[in-house]
């Protein structure tokens, strides 16, 4: 059994996206210099390259360490320097100001004060030589990773903001009718309460794939209950405050996810799919989930999706999804036959829509026949007794009640904090959309 | 009561004069008159020419009242683009003399140019690709095609966003 749990862990890694930490190390070009390069290049001073340097983005320095041996390899032996002194800029001094702070001169997703310091720099390695480093491991395949996840808490806390703001405007019957006499200020009301609720999403985002990362990255097998509740007793989830946040955060992004799977995913079965994203890529496919609702609802996105919907085999990797889907390289495959709901792809191809969502849909389908492919390996079958009974799923993936739920609620009640009570968060008059859970809203 | 002038001599043998408060813009001039105290003799500047350092001069001068440099990295945090206009025309000049006032203001250790110079290569660097680069800075591509393979493979983290 121990063996199928650390097997599982590791074919989770290595669903994730190059983490920093197994990232291969990079070999230096020690061919010599073409005499070629301008010798300014050559008689540049460290410090006013780097200076240089970290105005620029990682792609754009990747550009320039690309153009030739000699920048390549004064690039690569000052590695650590640059990539210390890039986090450094675009961090603020004052840490402790929430992010997507106003006043800040930083851009939002440029600031990666409140990221870097969730996930701080690998601790110093012992190089080849045998020396141990001085400081922490500061490299570009850090700062890739920083940014990309800060960039993925952004765009998450900003979709699932827009969304419930507009759930509420629509749907509440107070907000429903003073949204519909309001007759000036509309987009104003709507983006400053998207404003205010991403704001306060934001930080609960990131401390989610904090959470997640952090099941993935230990030794013990993945989403243990134990690993799970040692996790939430250590910082930061020791702030009450940052672990109830969270867990109404998480409660009400799996319910909003949920909800926009159905009704090609019943809302009853959803669950084992929501934990599969959850467990292959922490909260990257749920972004893109959310990215292919968004873009179903442009005009041209519908009209567009009607023409091609006869071929959605040689379409869908064109999709918005799918362009900021970068966690499937694997070679596609066909959607596993085992799958209950893959009959559910050729009802939705024969009518008259064919969306982004289908798409997301679809996909995340053939990524369960490749992630349980995956675990098996390709000589075996499934058996009938790895099959859930009552969701017709593998019990390989996770329940999703024991992803983060059952160890929160646990970790909730032994605090006493089970009396608190939901957030609400204003955006028309003082009312707003409500963020709880099972525990505050029973 | 008239300022007080400093000569300076360029490493190609030219004498300049100028206001003591426009010297002082470089912290190396700066901290150097404090330990010497007055001197009306020519002060060396052995590592920039006439050439370079008269344009380091216009600089200084442009900006003599502008507030001290705080001396950590704040003022560069604006975004690369933020190059003030006076500063954009400064430093259209060709590549040899921006980066020698670059080695200039680092040498002279003045600050606020070196910002400036660093912001203009950078932004030269900003959206291009390697070829892109290369024609810019006139950089010859001397990898070989396994080594340029070997490159893109170690750099996939960055295409993968």
């Amino acid at each position: 059994m121990s063996h199928f749990l650390e097997h599982l862990r590791q074919v989770v890694r290595q669903a994730r996206r190059h983490p920093s930490s197994q990232r291969p190390r990079k070999s230096p070009i020690t061919s010599k210099p073409a005499n070629s390069t301008p010798a300014i290049w050559e008689k540049l001073p460290v410090d006013v390259l780097v200076k240089i340097l970290v105005q620029c983005d990682l792609e754009e320095i990747h550009s320039f360490s690309a153009t030739c041996r000699l920048l390549h390899q004064r690039i690569y032996s000052i590695e650590p320097t640059i990539a210390k002194a890039y986090l450094q800029r675009r961090r603020r001094e004052d840490r402790y100001t929430a992010p997507l702070n106003q006043e800040s001169r930083i851009a939002a997703g440029d600031d990666l004060t409140f990221i870097s310091d969730l996930f701080p720099p690998p601790p110093p390695h012992y190089t080849p030589s045998g020396t141990l480093q001085e400081s922490p491991d500061y490299s570009f395949g850090y700062l890739t990773d920083l940014a990309r996840c800060w960039r993925t808490c952004i765009r998450l806390s900003f979709y699932l903001a827009e969304y419930l703001v507009q759930h509420y405007l629509e749907t509440n019957s107070v907000a429903r009718e003073l949204w519909a006499s309001s007759k000036t200020e509309k987009e104003y009301v709507y983006s400053k309460g998207v404003g205010a609720l991403q704001a306060r999403l934001l930080p609960s985002i990131a401390y989610l794939v904090y959470f997640l990362e952090s099941c993935a990255d230990t030794t013990t097998p993945t989403h243990s209950l134990d690993l799970q509740e040692r996790i939430l007793q250590a910082p930061p989830f020791t702030d009450a405050e940052v672990l109830l946040s969270t867990h109404h955060t998480m409660h009400t992004l799996i319910h909003t996810v949920r909800h926009l799977m159905a009704p090609d995913i019943p809302y009853t079965s959803s669950p084992t799919w929501v934990s599969l994203l959850l467990t292959t890529s922490t909260l990257e496919r749920i972004v893109d989930l959310f990215a292919a609702v968004a873009a179903d609802s442009q005009p041209e996105a519908q009209t567009k999706k009607k023409c091609e919907h006869n071929q959605p085999h040689q379409h869908h990797d064109r999709t918005q999804a799918q362009a900021h889907n970068n966690s499937h390289k694997q070679p596609h495959h066909e959607p596993n036959p085992s799958s209950p709901h893959s009959h559910s792809h050729h009802t939705s191809t024969s009518s008259s829509h064919w969306s982004h969502r289908m798409d997301f849909l679809w996909q995340m389908r053939r990524d369960y026949g490749d992630f349980l492919a995956s675990l098996v390996g390709p000589d075996h079958h499934h058996h009938h007794e790895d099959l859930d009974l009552d969701t017709g799923h593998s019990r390989m993936v996770p329940r999703l009640q024991a992803i983060w739920f059952e160890a929160a609620e646990r970790e909730i009640q032994a605090r006493g904090l089970g009396g608190h009570a939901p957030e609400v968060v204003s955006v028309l008059h003082g009312g707003g959309p409500r963020l709880g859970c099972a525990v505050c809203c029973s | 009561m008239s300022a007080q002038m400093l000569t300076f001599l360029s490493n190609d043998g030219v004498e300049i004069t100028i206001a003591r408060d426009v010297a002082e813009r470089s912290v190396l001039i700066k901290n150097m008159l404090e330990d010497l105290g007055d001197t009306d003799e020519a002060i060396p500047i052995p590592n920039v020419n006439e050439a370079v350092l008269r344009k380091v001069i216009e600089w200084c001068e442009h900006h003599k009242g502008d507030p001290p440099s705080t001396g950590d990295d704040d003022d560069s945090r604006r975004k690369t683009t933020d190059i003030d206009e006076w500063d954009q025309k400064f430093m259209q000049v060709d590549q040899e003399m921006l980066f020698e006032i670059i080695l200039a203001a680092n040498y002279l250790d003045i600050k606020g140019l070196l910002d400036v110079g660093c912001k203009t290569v950078a932004n030269m660097i900003k959206g291009k690709s390697p070829e892109e680069i290369r024609k810019t800075f006139n950089i010859q591509n001397d990898f070989t095609p396994e080594e340029e393979d070997q490159i893109r493979r170690e750099n996939e983290w960055a295409e993968d966003r």
